[in-house]
């Protein structure tokens, strides 16, 4: 059985804690590409990384899941919401890669 | 442009590269329907992402303020603490891949999702809790869709490249060779006429 892990700020984590996920609480925002490097080491599936860590190591992220297939890294929202949109806007560049232009919603 | 070719000009190499372009020609073909197949399968998914995040992103503002509330009723301090230690265990099973290679996961969820006592918890709290199984399902729904998706974009990228390689750098390039080849065997041939021409006239003189 594979495990889950979220790589966020200590209240985002809580809720995941009590879903039975791995936790691994980053209080500095820039210290999650070393902690979401050192995390895809282990042996998880899906990483959870919460928008306001993302932000911070975007070039980290696309490095990782560029390189492995295992774990997947999926960005999710933060408790403080204050980073709207980080996951959107990856999406808007992969499809900007994938057939050369932008698309409106 | 022209290029500098360097090719013996004979017949055997006319042949030859006729024939390569020829296949070159074969390749572009598939290569667009190629990319035109997974342009189609591209957009639909991409949707459903979009689908699929919108959704996610309702449900868990909904639980981070559920909890926020809970927090309130309480302390911080005891939530924090009665939410500390669960009971659940989630899980994934790998069952099976999907076209891209990417894995697809079946969630598993052991235990009781309810880890506190009486003391010191809030029915908002039971609230959040209870909803956890509608959030994480959907979560992993999305990780997956969201990597085949980029599996996907990677390959059309790719694909498209090759496309655009092969229409105006490798089919240009062989039809050059081609078009030389020709040139100079003409060539050959107009010397070759205008000699017997000669020899012709020399032997008829004398």
């Amino acid at each position: 059985m594979l495990k889950m892990a979220v790589l966020g700020d200590k209240e985002t984590s809580l809720l995941f804690l009590s879903m039975g996920l791995d936790v691994l609480i980053c209080s500095r925002p820039q210290e999650g590409g070393s902690m979401l490097q050192e995390a895809f080491r282990k042996d998880y599936g899906i990483i959870f990384v919460a928008e306001s860590i993302a932000q911070e190591c975007m070039d980290v992220i696309e490095g990782l899941s560029e390189k492995k297939t295992f774990p997947i890294i999926t960005i999710i929202p933060d408790f403080t919401q204050r980073f709207p949109r980080v996951a959107e806007a990856r999406l808007r560049s992969l499809i900007r890669r994938a057939i050369g232009m932008e698309l409106s919603d | 442009m022209p290029q500098i070719v360097q090719v013996s000009p004979t017949r055997m190499e006319l042949l030859k590269h006729k024939q390569r372009l020829k296949m070159a020609h074969r390749a572009h073909d598939l290569l667009e329907d190629k990319r035109d197949e997974l342009m189609q399968r591209f957009f639909p998914l991409l949707k459903e992402v979009g689908r699929l995040r919108k959704e996610m992103r309702e449900k868990l503002n909904q639980a981070y303020a559920d909890l926020g509330i809970s927090k309130s009723l309480t302390s911080e301090a005891e939530v924090e603490e009665s939410m500390m230690w669960p009971t659940v265990r989630s899980g994934l099973d790998i069952s099976g891949y999907t076209m891209m290679k990417a894995p697809q996961f079946k969630l598993i969820m052991e235990g009781d999702l309810f880890c506190y006592g009486l003391y010191g918890s809030n029915w908002k709290l039971d609230f959040t809790l209870r909803s956890f199984p509608g959030i994480l399902r959907p979560l992993v729904e999305l990780a997956q869709r969201e990597e085949d998706l980029n599996r996907l974009a990677r390959e059309v990228e790719r694909t498209r490249r090759r496309v655009n390689a092969l229409e105006h750098i490798l089919i240009p390039r062989i039809q050059d060779i081609v078009k030389y080849i020709t040139m100079k065997l003409e060539e050959r041939e107009r010397a070759h006429i205008i000699n017997l021409m000669k020899i012709k006239e020399i032997t008829g003189r004398s």
